[in-house]
């Protein structure tokens, strides 16, 4: 068999990017939720915060440094695996990575270790101070990313001679048109996701009758969260619609299932297809009538645009980006639900009652992980096939590299990847089914490296430091 | 007496559902750009004011 090493390359960073992105989202989220919590210690000097800051800043810090170590790699694999894009697109996204390294990562690096291990070595004020810039770090660096990937979809600030790329503007560059809205999408999905994983966390604990106060509050927490954040993504990710129905016409042509340029009215949303990209047809397709034009137009009789209006050579693949799409979607729907759903339960005096909430926010603990990846699919596979769009495609930006050094490297990232899942799901089970420690009444934690780690140990009482 | 009870919560989860898929579709933009912006400020606005009036974890256990 004959291995093709443009297709091997894109696995290879399609495996590796979908693997880090899970970290960095939770890393994102975790580190705002912490500075909350800690915020509403130092407020409320209600130890339950402590407890609740400490059990969830042990996952934070596994996840972060297994966000950082496949982070780095994906620049690696830019030479690797497509030298042709590293070379032509260096110039604009060269720098945006090395001050991602240089306003973030330094940030968030110097911070961290404040955060982990100064519990009681530095002021709470101080501690709070570096909690939040460590968060701020995140979103910083998830800014300069979001601002290189999306000139990738929204290209703007360049001019191209003789096939070399020169930038005329750093500022259309970095607020190209799709990243002032991509931004607050992503920051949000993060933000969702912890949420979610916080009150998933604490409803197993309510439904396994441990830990009530801590469950109890994170449940409340959570799930607060949720119902704020919510409304904002889903009145962020219409906006985001529309900027890439302008900019990036054929992703969402194929996002949405039709073919033909113009579809019926009124246009049904589809949930199921079966699509036939040969003969540019669905071989099947399940759907609820009238809600295409309301959802895709806002109007009872609109038509949606299908994939035909793009040429066959600059089609996406369309079960790839329409099914992504539904799971992102689908998952927001049920997320808006829940939302709802818990306001409603905080009303009547049910929210830690009803076991069937407290199983759905169970089942919907990785939700927020798996809706950003379904809408990363949806980005990176609805700009197929072009790698930078309009500009570029994704079979001229390969490396001349043998499929065999491709293959060996592919196989090697996904034996080092799954010790990385395997070590980090073990860690984080075993967190969780401990359970939180108890906060010491003083609210201050030992601060040794061992301690960072282990949620269970207690401060013994000769090693708190006595202040004033 | 149960009976009466059932149909009050079956009333509750109903009105419930129903303000809420009015509500997706107004934050979704299906009414336009500035219902979608009131929609969302009342949604957010009334999430913040129960979840403040029903802190939920005070009760005893």
């Amino acid at each position: 068999m004959r291995l093709d090493p443009s297709i091997l390359a894109r696995i290879q960073f399609a495996f590796t990017v979908s693997f880090h992105i899970i970290f960095p989202t939770m890393s994102i989220g975790l580190a705002a939720f912490l500075a909350v919590v800690e915020a509403l210690w130092l407020k409320t000097k209600d130890p339950l915060y402590l407890q609740i800051y400490r059990f969830w800043l042990s996952i934070f810090a596994m996840g972060f440094g297994i966000g950082v170590v496949t982070g780095i790699v994906l620049s690696f694999e830019f030479g690797l695996g497509f030298a042709r894009f590293a070379e032509m697109a260096g110039p604009a996204i060269g720098p945006m990575i090395a001050l991602e390294v240089l306003t973030a990562f330094f940030l968030e690096a110097g911070f961290l270790g404040i955060m982990l291990f100064g519990l009681h070595r530095v002021g709470p004020k101080l501690h709070f101070f570096a909690s939040c810039m460590v968060a701020a770090g995140t979103v910083i660096s998830a800014s300069w990313i979001l601002s290189a990937n999306s000139w990738m979809q929204t290209p703007a600030g360049v001019a191209i001679h003789d096939g070399h790329l020169t930038v005329v503007s750093w500022r259309h560059v970095v607020v190209n048109p799709s990243w002032p809205y991509r931004l607050p999408h992503m920051v949000t999905a993060a933000y969702l996701t912890a949420s979610f994983m916080v009150a998933g966390v604490g409803a197993w604990y309510l439904l396994r009758g441990k830990h009530q106060h801590f469950a109890r509050r994170t449940v409340a927490l959570g799930t607060a969260f949720v119902s704020v954040l919510i409304a904002g993504q889903v009145f962020i990710g219409d906006i985001v619609y529309g900027t890439m129905l302008k900019y990036q016409p054929s992703k969402m042509q194929a996002a949405e299932g039709f073919w033909e340029k113009n579809s019926q009215s009124p246009a049904p949303y589809y949930w199921i297809i079966i699509p036939d990209q040969n003969n540019q047809r669905n071989r099947f397709a399940l759907g609820i009538p009238y809600l295409g034009s309301i959802w895709l137009t806002h109007s009872l009789d609109g038509r949606v645009e299908g994939l035909k209006n793009t040429p066959r050579d600059s089609q996406p693949i369309m079960g790839m980006v329409f099914y992504a799409f539904r799971i992102m979607y689908g998952l927001a729907i049920v997320m808006f639900a829940v939302g709802v759903a818990s306001l409603w339960l905080r009303l009547r005096g049910r929210l830690f009652s009803s076991r069937w909430f407290l199983w759905m926010l169970v089942f919907m603990t990785p939700s927020g992980i798996i809706a950003t990846l379904a809408g990363w699919y949806v980005a990176e596979t609805g700009r197929q096939p072009w790698v930078i769009y309009g500009i570029l495609r994704t079979v001229d930006a390969m490396s001349p590299v043998p499929a065999q050094a491709l293959l060996s490297s592919l196989i090697a990232f996904v034996c080092v990847y799954a010790v990385f899942i395997i070590v980090f799901l073990t860690f984080t089970f075993r967190i969780i089914r401990r359970g939180p420690a108890e906060a010491p009444p003083h609210a201050e934690a030992s601060g040794s490296l061992k301690n960072a780690f282990r949620p269970h140990v207690l401060d013994s009482p000769a090693r708190v430091v006595k202040r004033g | 007496m149960r009976n009466s009870k059932d149909v009050g919560r079956l009333a509750g989860l109903t009105g419930t559902a129903l303000a809420g898929v009015i509500f997706f579709f107004i934050i979704m933009g299906v009414f336009g750009q500035r219902f979608a912006i009131a929609g969302l400020l009342v949604f957010v606005l009334g999430a913040v004011v129960i979840c403040r009036a029903f802190p939920a974890d005070g009760a005893e256990l």
